[in-house]
This record gives C-alpha cells, sequence and structure tokens, in this order.
C-alpha cells in the first residue's frame, strides 16, 4: 500500500500534533484499508482471526476519534482503478516467478543427479555382470508375499555374503555427501533388533493374529470365546486399532470414497461406535468385567451419583438418580447389545462385501439369509445414540406413570417430549450444524415435517377401516414374487418396521405362518411386534448370533400372550420404547424433524390404540427413507447395500398390504423431498460458500508485505492496549454509576438486529462488512461516503474543496493526490499525531506533487512497479542529480542505446555509480519509463467533486448497544464501559459548548526551526540540491 | 550576542511562573527591541503572547536577533536559585547551544552563574492582528483572579455576559450554578481598584475555566488586567508590565454546536 518507503523520506517532516488539538476539526478518514488491517491484524489471545474483528476496530477508533472532539468523515475505496489492478497482479505474478524459477532449478539439479547416477550405474553393471548372475536364488525382502499365511517359514536372513557394489567397495567413490552407495540388495544379521524379524512382520500385518484373519473372525462367536484369552485380546486390539477414523486411508483415498463429506462423517460415527463395541470387548477380555458396578458419589448431590453400570457385556458410565438407578441398567443394557451387534456385523461386511450393486437389484434368495442378519444388526446399530436417551425418558415415565391412565401417561410423554426437545436440541443441532446446517433451517424443517404428519395421519384415519380388513386378505393371497415389483419402487424405502419382521423371519423360520398368524390377530400384532423388538436384544444376548428359530418364536408367542393380557397403558409404555429405537435413524441422518412429530402423535393418537401403532409403522417408513438415505450415502462403504435392499422386498410381501402402501408411499415422498431440500440448500451454501472465498481472495489483494504485516499487527496490539488504557481512563472520569442509566437494549431490539443482519448476509463477504461498519457510523451519527474509485484520492478532493481539515491515513498515496494535512499514526499509543504538510514536506525535503509522483515511479506505489534496485535515498539522488525523469530516462538512453563513449571524469559519482549498477544488470529502464499514464492517474483521479457540507449528528446509544451486543455478543455492561461516558461527555461538551481553538481565528505561519531537520547524509545533500533546482526555476 | 540585565530577578521569575503552567516549551525571540514570546499551549485554545520591553532591562544589547528555545520547566529551577532581588543576566552567544542565567547578589560579592541547554522547538507563528473588540474592561486582576478561583468549583466553563451596565460572570454545573456581577466602579484613591467597562455591543462568551485558571497564575505581574472581548472571537487577556511590555493570553471561546 502507498508508495513503497516514501514514509522513510517524509518522516522527519512530521510535525508532532497533540490529539487535543485536533479537537472540532474536520478529518477525512480513509477506511479503505481500516478492514483488511483489522482482518489481517487482530487476533484474539491464541492469534485466531475474530469473526467480527472490523466491527471492534472500527468501534474502538471511532470512540478514539469522538472523544477527541474529531468530526470525522469516512471515506470508503469504490473500487480500484485499473493501473492499481494491473501492478498488484504483476507483483503477484513476479513472486509467484520466483518460486517458479526456484522449483525449475531444484528439477535441472535433480535430473543432472539424476542423469550423473545412470552413467555411474551403467559403468558399475558392466563390472558386476557377472559376479550377480550367481545370485539367482536370494530372496529378497520386498519380494516375499506379505499375505504369507505361514509363519516361522524360511527366513530371509541370510548370512551368505551376498555379492553387491558395496562388496566391491573399491569402485565406490563418493559424488558429494549425501551421495549412498546403490544397493541392489541388503542383508542383515539375524540378531540385529533394528530389523524385523518375519513372523512379527507379518504380524505386523494386522490381518493375522496366530493365523486368523481378523477379517472373518467374528468377536461374538462361540469359537471366538474358545480362543485363549491372549488370542483374544490381540485380535481385539488390532481390530480396535484398525477402526481408527481414518482406517489407514490417505485424505485423497478417502475423498474418493465419500465424495459427500456428510457421508465421511457418518462413516466417521460408524468407526467410533465400532471402537467403542471393540473397546467394551477388550475390557471384557482383559478381566475388567469381574468386578461389580462402581458408584461415585457426586459431592453434594445428594440424590445423584456417577455409576459406572456392568451391563451385560459391556460397561456404561452414567449419571444417575437414585430413584432411576434401578431402571437404566436395563435400557441400558439393551443399548450395550445393540452396539455389540452392530458392528459385529458390521465387521462381517467386509469380506461379505462383493461388488455393491444398486440397491433395488434383485438378488436371489439364497444370500438372503445371511445378509439379513447382518443387515437388521446394521440398522440397529444405527439406532443406538438416541434410542439410548428415548429408552430412558420413556422408561422413566413408565416409572413415573406406571398406575395412571393411559391418558395421561400420553401426556406424560409428551410434556416429557417436549421437555426434552430442549435437551436435545442443542445437541443435535451441534451436530447438525457441523454438519452444514443451520438452526433456523431445522427449525423450519421439523415444521415442515410436522405439518406432512398432520395430513398423513387424517388421510390414514380415513383408511384405517379399510387397511383392516383388506390386509387381511391381501396378505395371504400375496406373493413374494409379486411384491418385488411393487416394492422396487421405493426399495429402499423400506422400514425399520420390516426389520424387527425380519428378525422374527429369521429366527422364526415358519416366518409366513407367524406373521399370518399376527395379522390375524390384527390389533395385538402391533402390540407384539413392539414386544419383539424389545425382547429381541435379549434372545441375541443370549445366543449366538444364528439364533435359535423356536425358542424365538417360542418367545413371540409368549409376548403375544402377555400382550393380549397386557393393560392397554403398559403396551403404551412398552411401544415408546421401540418409538425410542426408530430415533437414532434421524440422528444419523435428517434428524429432529422426525423428533417432534412423535408429540403430533402422541397427542392426536389417545385412545386409537390400532391408529397409534399404524402411525408408528408408518413412522418407521418415514425413519426408514431417512435411514436408507444415510445408507445410500454410506453406498460406497457398504456394498452389500443392495443385496440388503432386495432382501427387503422379500420381507415387505408379508406385511404390507395394498392400502399400506398409499400412505407410506405419501410419507416417503414427503419425507424425502425434506433430505432433498436440504441437499439441495447445502448445494446453495457451498457455492455461496465457494463465491465468498473467491471474492475474499480477490479483495485481499491489498498486499501487505511481510514486514508491513507484522508492523500492523503490532501497532493494533498497541492500539488495543491503548483501548484499554482509554477505557479505564474514561471510566475513571466519570465514576457516575453506569447503573444510573435505566434505558437497556430488549429482546425486541435484539431480533431487529438479526432482522436486518440476515437481510445484509444476502451479500457477499466484505460488502457484508463494509455495510457492517457503514450502519455502525450511521449509528454514531456519523457521515460516511464511498468513493467512485480510491478513497484516498476522495479524501485529497475533500481537503482540495474545503470540506474538511485534514486526512487521517497511513497511506502514503495521499500525498500523491495531492492530499494535504495528512495525520498518520492517529491510532497508535502517543499522545501526539504526525501530521504532514505539504508545504512542509516542500520546504524541509523539497518535494511536491509531481516530484513525490516521480518518486512513486522509481520506488514503486499502487499504480506502478516501480524501477528495482532503486531505494529512497537513491531515488532522491536520481531526482536531485537529473532534475525530472525524463532527464533520468534520456540519460539512460544515451547510455546504454548509444555507443558514444564518454569520458568518465565528467560524470558525477552518482552517474558512475547509476552506470555501474546498468552494467551489472541491476538498474533497468523500461522503454516506457516514466509512465504518463500515472501521472494524470493521480493528478487526475476520479473523485467526487461534490461540495454539500457534511452533518455530524448524535450518536445513538441504545442502537449501538444493541448493534455491538447483537454483532459482538457483548454483554451491556461492555459495551456501556466505554460508550456511556463517551456519550455523556460529548453531551456534556454540546451543553457547555466546545471549546475552540485558537488556530480557527489567527492564520498560522510555520516558523521553520532554525536547525536543520535530521535527515541522512546523502538525503540531505540530495535536498539542497532540490532546493536549489527549484530555486533558479529549473 | 544577547545580553540582557534585570534589576530585580523577580520579575523573570514571576513571568516564567506564570507562563510554564500552559507552556511546557517555547522560543523566547530576542530582537533588539526586546524579548517576545509566543507560545501555544497543547491543546491549542490558548494562546500566550509575551513581550519584555528593553526597558524593563537595566542594561540590554541584543545585536542580532536570537532564538532561544527554552524548556521553561528547568529555567523555573534555574531561576529559582537566585534570590529575588539578585541582579539577574541572560547572556547567549548569537547561534547558542545554551543560554547562560547569571545571579549577582547586589550587597554581598556572589555570582552564580547557570547555563541552561537550549532546545530545537518547532513552533508555528500565529498573526495576531489588532482587533476590534466589543467590550474592553479593566478590573482588578485580583478580583478577576478570585472569581475565576470560586467558580471554577462549580463548573468547567465561565460564562461572561456583558451588558451595558454589568458584567455577569456565571458558570453552572451538575453540583450549582454560582455568579458574580460587577458593575462599573471608579476608585478616585486607588485607580487600580476601578471596574471599567466600554461597551459598544452586548457580548455573551463562555470559555473553559481550565484555561482561565492558567491565565490567572499572571496576576502577580499585574494590579490590573484588562479583558477584551469580541463575539465569536478569542478572548485578550491582558497583564500590563509595569516596567514596559506585556504578557497577553489569547482564549479561544467554546461554542455551543448547534450555533
Amino acid at each position: 500500500m502507498g508508495v513503497n518507503s516514501l514514509w522513510d523520506i517524509l518522516g522527519p517532516t512530521a510535525r508532532p500534533v497533540r490529539l487535543e488539538a485536533l479537537s472540532r476539526k474536520k478529518l477525512a478518514v480513509d477506511a479503505s484499508i481500516w478492514i483488511y488491517q483489522f482482518l489481517k491484524a487482530v487476533r484474539d489471545a491464541e492469534g485466531n482471526s475474530l469473526p467480527q474483528s472490523h466491527i471492534v476496530g472500527f468501534f474502538r477508533r471511532i470512540c478514539k476519534l469522538l472523544y477527541f472532539g474529531i468530526l470525522p468523515i469516512f471515506v470508503f475505496d469504490g473500487g480500484a482503478p485499473a493501473l492499481k489492478r494491473d501492478t498488484i497482479n504483476q507483483r503477484r505474478q513476479r513472486r509467484q516467478g520466483n518460486s517458479d524459477s526456484t522449483r525449475q532449478s531444484a528439477q535441472k539439479l535433480l535430473a543432472i543427479h539424476v542423469q550423473r547416477e545412470a552413467e555411474r550405474a551403467r559403468a558399475a553393471a558392466k563390472k558386476k555382470q557377472v559376479s550377480l548372475e550367481d545370485d539367482d536364488d536370494v530372496i529378497y525382502l520386498e519380494d516375499l508375499p506379505i499375505s504369507h499365511p505361514s509363519h516361522g517359514s524360511q527366513p530371509i536372513v541370510k548370512d551368505s555374503t551376498p555379492t553387491s557394489s558395496i562388496a566391491q567397495g573399491d569402485t565406490f567413490k563418493k559424488a558429494d555427501e549425501y551421495h549412498l552407495p546403490d544397493l541392489t540388495e541388503f542383508r542383515v544379521s539375524k540378531d540385529d533388533n533394528r530389523i524385523m524379524p518375519e513372523e512379527e512382520y507379518l504380524e505386523a500385518d494386522f490381518d493375522h493374529v496366530d493365523g486368523i484373519d481378523i477379517n472373518t473372525v467374528d468377536p461374538k462367536s462361540k469359537e471366538f470365546l474358545l480362543l485363549p484369552t491372549a488370542t483374544q485380546y490381540m485380535i481385539l486390539s488390532h481390530l480396535r486399532l484398525r477402526s481408527r477414523l481414518r482406517m489407514g486411508y490417505r485424505k485423497e483415498q478417502l475423498e474418493e470414497l465419500f465424495p459427500n463429506s456428510m457421508e465421511f462423517s457418518k462413516f466417521q460415527i460408524q468407526q467410533v461406535q465400532k471402537r467403542n463395541f471393540y473397546t467394551q470387548k477388550l475390557m471384557n477380555v482383559a478381566g475388567m468385567g469381574d468386578e461389580g458396578n462402581a458408584t461415585r458419589r457426586i459431592a453434594g448431590d445428594k440424590d445423584r451419583k456417577y455409576a459406572l453400570v456392568r451391563n451385560e457385556d459391556g460397561w456404561t458410565l452414567a449419571l444417575q438418580g437414585e430413584q432411576s438407578t434401578s431402571e437404566n441398567p436395563v435400557t441400558l443394557d439393551d443399548e450395550g447389545e445393540e452396539i455389540e451387534r452392530g458392528p459385529a456385523n458390521h465387521r462381517k461386511e467386509r469380506p461379505l462385501g462383493t461388488t455393491g450393486g444398486p440397491a433395488d437389484m434383485p438378488i436371489p434368495k439364497v444370500d438372503v439369509e445371511v445378509i439379513k442378519d447382518e443387515d437388521d444388526s446394521e440398522s440397529d446399530f444405527e439406532e443406538v445414540p438416541l434410542e439410548n436417551r428415548q429408552g430412558v425418558g420413556s422408561s422413566k415415565s413408565g416409572e413415573e406413570d406406571d398406575d395412571e391412565f393411559q391418558k395421561a401417561l400420553i401426556q406424560s410423554i409428551y410434556v416429557q417430549y417436549e421437555n426434552r426437545p430442549t435437551e436435545e436440541q442443542p445437541i443435535e443441532i451441534k451436530t447438525v450444524t457441523s454438519d452444514g446446517f443451520d438452526k433456523d433451517e431445522l427449525k423450519r424443517a421439523v415444521e415442515f415435517s410436522k405439518q406432512d404428519l398432520f395430513k398423513l395421519q387424517e388421510e390414514e384415519e380415513k383408511l384405517k377401516l379399510k387397511e383392516e380388513v383388506s390386509r387381511k386378505e391381501e396378505k395371504r393371497t400375496m406373493e413374494k414374487g409379486d411384491s418385488i415389483q411393487t416394492f422396487a419402487d421405493f426399495s429402499l424405502g423400506r422400514s425399520i418396521f420390516d426389520e424387527p419382521l425380519k428378525i422374527e423371519d429369521k429366527e422364526a423360520p415358519v416366518n409366513a405362518k407367524k406373521s399370518d398368524l399376527d395379522f390375524g390377530s390384527s390389533f395385538l400384532f402391533r402390540a407384539e411386534e413392539t414386544n419383539t423388538i424389545d425382547y429381541k436384544p435379549k434372545k441375541t444376548e443370549s445366543q449366538p448370533d444364528n439364533a435359535f428359530p423356536t425358542t424365538d418364536a417360542a418367545d413371540a408367542l409368549e409376548i403375544e400372550k402377555l400382550a393380549d393380557e397386557k393393560e392397554e397403558t403398559e403396551e403404551e409404555g412398552e411401544k415408546s420404547k421401540p418409538k425410542g429405537q426408530n430415533l437414532p435413524v434421524w440422528f444419523n441422518s435428517d434428524i429432529p424433524q422426525k423428533l417432534n412429530p412423535h408429540n403430533v402423535q402422541f397427542i392426536s393418537n389417545e385412545n386409537e390404540y390400532s391408529s397409534t401403532s399404524r402411525k408408528y409403522q408408518e413412522d418407521e417408513e418415514a425413519g426408514l427413507i431417512s435411514w436408507s438415505e444415510a445408507r445410500n450415502y454410506l453406498e460406497d462403504d457398504e456394498s452389500q447395500d443392495g443385496q440388503s435392499g432386495s432382501e427387503y422386498e422379500d420381507d415387505d410381501d408379508v406385511q404390507v398390504t395394498g392400502a399400506a402402501v398409499v400412505p407410506s408411499e405419501a410419507s416417503e415422498e414427503e419425507i424425502d423431498s425434506v433430505p432433498v431440500e436440504d441437499e439441495r440448500e447445502d448445494e446453495s451454501r457451498k457455492e455461496k460458500e465457494s463465491e465468498r472465498e473467491k471474492r475474499k481472495a480477490d479483495l485481499m489483494d491489498y498486499d501487505f508485505e511481510e514486514e508491513e504485516e507484522e508492523e500492523l499487527v503490532e501497532q493494533l496490539r498497541t492500539e488495543e492496549a491503548d483501548h484499554e488504557q482509554f477505557r479505564n481512563n474514561i471510566k475513571k472520569s466519570h465514576d457516575l454509576a453506569l447503573a444510573a442509566i435505566n434505558t437497556s437494549v430488549t429482546e425486541e431490539q435484539l431480533l431487529q438486529e438479526q432482522m436486518q443482519k440476515s437481510k445484509r448476509d444476502s451479500d457477499e463477504v466484505t460488502q457484508n462488512m463494509i455495510t457492517d461498519v457503514q450502519e455502525l457510523l450511521k449509528r454514531f451519527g456519523i457521515p460516511y461516503i464511498t468513493a467512485p474509485m480510491e478513497a484516498e484520492a476522495q479524501c485529497a478532493e475533500l481537503v482540495k474543496i474545503g470540506l474538511v481539515d485534514g486526512i487521517i491515513t497511513d497511506d502514503s498515496d495521499c500525498f500523491l493526490f495531492g492530499g494535504d494535512r495528512v495525520y498518520k499514526n492517529m491510532f497508535n499509543q502517543k499522545q501526539y499525531v504526525e501530521c504532514y504538510i505539504l508545504d512542509d514536506i516542500e520546504a524541509k525535503v523539497a518535494l511536491n506533487q509531481d516530484r513525490l509522483i516521480e518518486l512513486a515511479l522509481l520506488l514503486g506505489s499502487d499504480y506502478t512497479e516501480g524501477i528495482k534496485g532503486i531505494g529512497p535515498v537513491l531515488a532522491m539522488e536520481i531526482l536531485a542529480e537529473f532534475g525530472t525523469l525524463k532527464e533520468f530516462k534520456r540519460w539512460f538512453d544515451e547510455n546504454t542505446k548509444t555507443t558514444i563513449v564518454k569520458n568518465k571524469a565528467d560524470m558525477t559519482p552518482l552517474q558512475k555509480n547509476l552506470l555501474t549498477r546498468i552494467k551489472n544488470g541491476k538498474l533497468f529502464l523500461p522503454d516506457s519509463f516514466p509512465d504518463s499514464v500515472i501521472f494524470s492517474a493521480y493528478k487526475l483521479p476520479e473523485v467526487d467533486h461534490d461540495r454539500s457540507e457534511f452533518k455530524w449528528g448524535v450518536p445513538s446509544l441504545d442502537q449501538i448497544r444493541s448493534f455491538l451486543m447483537y454483532n459482538l455478543r457483548w454483554t451491556q455492561s461492555k459495551v456501556d464501559e466505554v460508550l456511556v461516558p463517551l456519550i455523556r461527555d460529548m453531551n456534556r461538551k454540546r451543553a457547555e459548548g466546545t471549546q475552540s481553538t485558537i488556530g480557527e481565528f489567527f492564520p498560522q505561519e510555520y516558523i521553520q526551526s532554525r536547525k536543520e531537520i535530521k535527515l541522512g547524509k546523502r538525503m540531505k545533500t540530495a535536498t539542497t540540491m532540490l532546493n536549489k533546482r527549484k530555486k533558479t526555476g529549473k | 550576542m544577547l545580553e540582557g540585565k534585570f534589576d530585580e530577578s523577580t520579575l523573570l521569575k514571576k513571568i516564567v511562573d506564570s507562563v510554564k503552567d500552559c507552556v511546557k516549551l517555547c522560543n523566547f525571540n530576542c530582537t533588539e527591541h526586546g524579548i517576545t514570546v509566543q507560545a501555544v499551549d497543547d491543546s491549542r485554545v490558548l494562546l500566550v503572547s509575551l513581550l519584555v520591553g528593553q526597558t524593563a532591562f537595566s542594561e540590554y544589547r541584543c545585536d542580532r536577533d536570537v532564538t532561544l528555545g527554552i524548556d521553561l520547566e528547568s529555567f523555573s529551577k534555574i531561576i529559582k536559585c537566585g534570590n529575588n532581588e539578585d541582579y539577574l543576566t541572560l547572556l547567549a552567544e548569537d547561534s547558542p547551544d545554551s543560554v547562560m542565567t547569571i545571579f549577582e547578589d547586589k550587597k554581598k560579592e556572589r555570582v552564580s552563574e547557570y547555563s541552561l541547554k537550549l532546545m530545537n522547538i518547532d513552533s508555528e507563528f500565529l498573526k495576531i492582528d489588532d482587533m476590534e473588540y466589543d467590550t474592553v474592561i479593566n478590573m482588578p486582576s485580583s478580583e478577576f483572579a478570585k472569581i475565576v478561583r470560586d467558580l471554577k468549583n462549580l463548573s468547567e466553563s465561565l460564562n461572561i455576559i456583558v451588558t451595558k451596565d454589568s458584567v455577569k460572570f456565571t458558570s453552572e454545573g451538575e453540583v450549582g450554578t454560582g455568579s458574580v456581577v460587577l458593575k462599573p466602579y471608579t476608585d478616585m484613591d486607588k485607580p487600580e481598584e476601578s471596574v471599567n467597562v466600554h461597551l459598544d455591543n452586548p457580548v455573551d462568551l463562555t470559555f473553559g475555566l481550565k484555561y482561565l485558571n492558567d491565565i490567572i497564575k499572571a496576576t502577580s505581574l499585574s494590579s490590573t488586567i484588562t479583558i477584551k472581548l469580541a463575539d465569536k472571537t478569542p478572548a485578550l487577556f491582558e497583564y500590563k508590565l509595569d516596567v514596559g511590555g506585556y504578557l497577553r493570553f489569547y482564549l479561544a471561546p467554546k461554542f455551543d454546536e448547534d450555533e
């Protein structure tokens, strides 16, 4: 920014001005680079950039200006002139070019090296040829089959001395320090413990432990338990290691696997769950399972304690109330089981996972048995996280309301649900926002789905009776084959509802019969179904994976009887549990919008037992869609999805009737639309984001040189300290209690802010920031303008037409536009501001606007690259020597393009110096030098010549407060700390009158001090020469 | 070469003491007519203009104009070293690095010399034309000092309203208000005690009491003070030196923003 090192030249001409002296001065503030400064340099204690740094920064600076009674006018950049953009681009390219050339040279070096090596190798090969032939049967480590199953086979390590270049020793000569001899093979002694022996190497492969492929082993199987504990432990720990989040994939691989980051998140969650399972298992194996449950009371909390509860095969650490402890382990137990089942199968998928077919691809039934099993548990596995919560909730409610009527129960559940969302919402939102969703969006989505469900309910009510009748008949008539077609439509859209049934299927080979039986007793079917879900885990728990069908069936029947006998309330209570199981699916994908539907259902269904169960079913279907969504995401990973999809088809025909298809399809559609929308929004968001990034990149064009940047950071740090001091001062000077001000920002105002903000958010980032700042200015009653082009030029113009008394900027460009009375370092800690006046500059360093522009041409500025190798002193000397740049160019041409040999004695020392530089290629003037375009760009910048006076308003305390409180999340007290004293001070000034200054009344004449300003020797000479030239009129 | 000898060091002591609180650094411009000082306080509200005429010195010689950049704080310490009745002589070269201050006891044969390093002070020079003022008030300087001191306790601003037959000083603050009204009065025996108001136009001006408080430090220089006021212009407070010369303060008024 600005002219390179122009400040170094002008520095000595600065006049210290007390901040107080600027009172009532109208000063144009060049705010164009402020935002960038703040963005770059305002960091928090950890060095992170603050999102609202621009507001904080502006706020502080505005406060400072107002405190000293300055009347600021903020000038913002309109656009960057073409000249400036070009220069910035050129500069960037040059920098790029530098790095390119270094890369190129590195490549060349490498090429040379490679060539040399090749030649050397060729020479060596000739010599070696004969001896190498003998070594045919040497086995090299890298040739060994890595997955060699047998261990302890022939070791690679050979004691025979292989011939190599080392053996020939004397032929090898080091080319350089880093040159190593070529190795065609290597040998190690058996005892060398740096080298991993073969067995270990094979084991380190992790795929095999004691000859067991851990990919195929099932840690839950009986066989596994029979293994020696040590082996079990090894397998488990390896499995656990493998379940690390990235599974050893590289980032690129992962990106290929999961083009969508959402999928990856899901995958990660899965992995975490797996890990949890392995960890628990590991604890078991390690013998930790033998100890009892550990509880620890929370100090000061009488009825609550942490309990490390040991359930069937896992540990659960929970914070519990005294009462619920008895209840909780049961639910958590289920969860533990679920977790266990899930990953076990999940892991199994790997070996099973063949090529992933499309979801609705029909698959021969032979596969079904296995896949089914896997799929069930997988879905269960997905359900886990929320079920836990839900389960707790429902069980609690069950306990509390055990004896109450159904209605009351439902209400209580409803109440609980109402309460829960408040607790759960934040959690969900957290997870969800991390996926790129908005709170607002979620809410909307929830509303949306609620409405849908209401609609659906109405529909269903109508259809219900019809269904009841038709279902029985259709159930029987429907053949499996028939339904495949029906279900191809929404193949993946099969529900968890199916899955419990599938479990039944799987467990009872006579599933067809059984389901008939179920449907026969249509009402109870639902209850039973829920029951089976409940009991299922226990069953599987007690048995190895392949369940015994008979017991299961017996169980189911038993449950059925039970259900028959049970009160409706109890059934309701139980039902709430399976409902809980639904939630996890949502947790995995679109989530909360399905959380709330439950409330809706519970209210409306009260007595309609069957309808609730219908809804339950439907709900499951609803849930399933999202789960299938979720699974879609994971398609790449779980190749057997397609098979399981077709699997559904087999099962579905058993239970779903034509009537059921209608609502479920409807619901599917509707709910399907939600995620799609989400996705769309997601996409558009992404687009916006990328756009933003682009813009950001564009706007970050301001090239802060590295030092400059550091300086900036340093400056802003001191400024912050300064502000702290300022705040303290201002606080001290106003010891009236802040509490005396009884106005405060209401909620409503904050909401208004939000509205405004969201409106502004539609624009892109930096424009946003500018509007933020402008909004702040508005509320401070400070006028601002947006320059047609460059803000510095506009500031200079404002001074010229007398609208302002000076310019606050740190950009030396301002002088080139003819800016006078430039105040620099306004926001440093010092009490004095540096004031630069054109007359001073002219008097002290003999530079006027034209000369300043010429300097810029030499040194480089925003508009020109400058001449390489010319620093401030040399530039001044050149100007002094030649007077104008044209003259300099003429001399340059004379010495480079003509062959006239001049007498060196005629030359001044400077000319000699320059000549050597030219000869060494260190100085070159392009043909276009000095470019008149740049002259005119500085002389006649595009500015607004409007002469209408500026008006200053009064800061609006309330508005500023609400603005800061909303945007910076400041507390009111934090805002008031500075703002209230400031405004009070301003009001007092206004009431008592503002102090004018002497300078307003008497014309000033600057007396140049008798002594010369401190300039470097060369600079001084140059200045004197320039002054002489001026006097002689040259 | 500058050589100026005061009959009594007390005069210079008073001058320096009355200025040093508002101006820390200033250039003493020495010409053949005497020594002038013009300086503005840090906040640029109060301008100090001092003329010590040639007549104030018992001996004065200044061949060429000499500027002495003096740090008044240090200078004041040096001047305090002499007794009030001592002769005080200022000595400086043509382009001096330091100024010499010599005290001579009138009775004893005691001479003390102090040298003060000079500073290079950038300063602005304000061209002050003789202005037409709406009102000229002559009053005892101690009277004025008392008014300022009293009203200073109430507020930061002093309002001066001059009408045909009275001068009213008012200050309104958060704790209360106070006002002093003076009427023209002529004391034949002690003319310096008279209050004299010459009025062309009524005046209503407000000044910062902080600055007035600086001004009244010069009270000891003269028994009377002349206040010249005009609307929307800096007020002039002048203390005449009996021996020739003056110490003037130009104080910029306060404005109501709306006007």
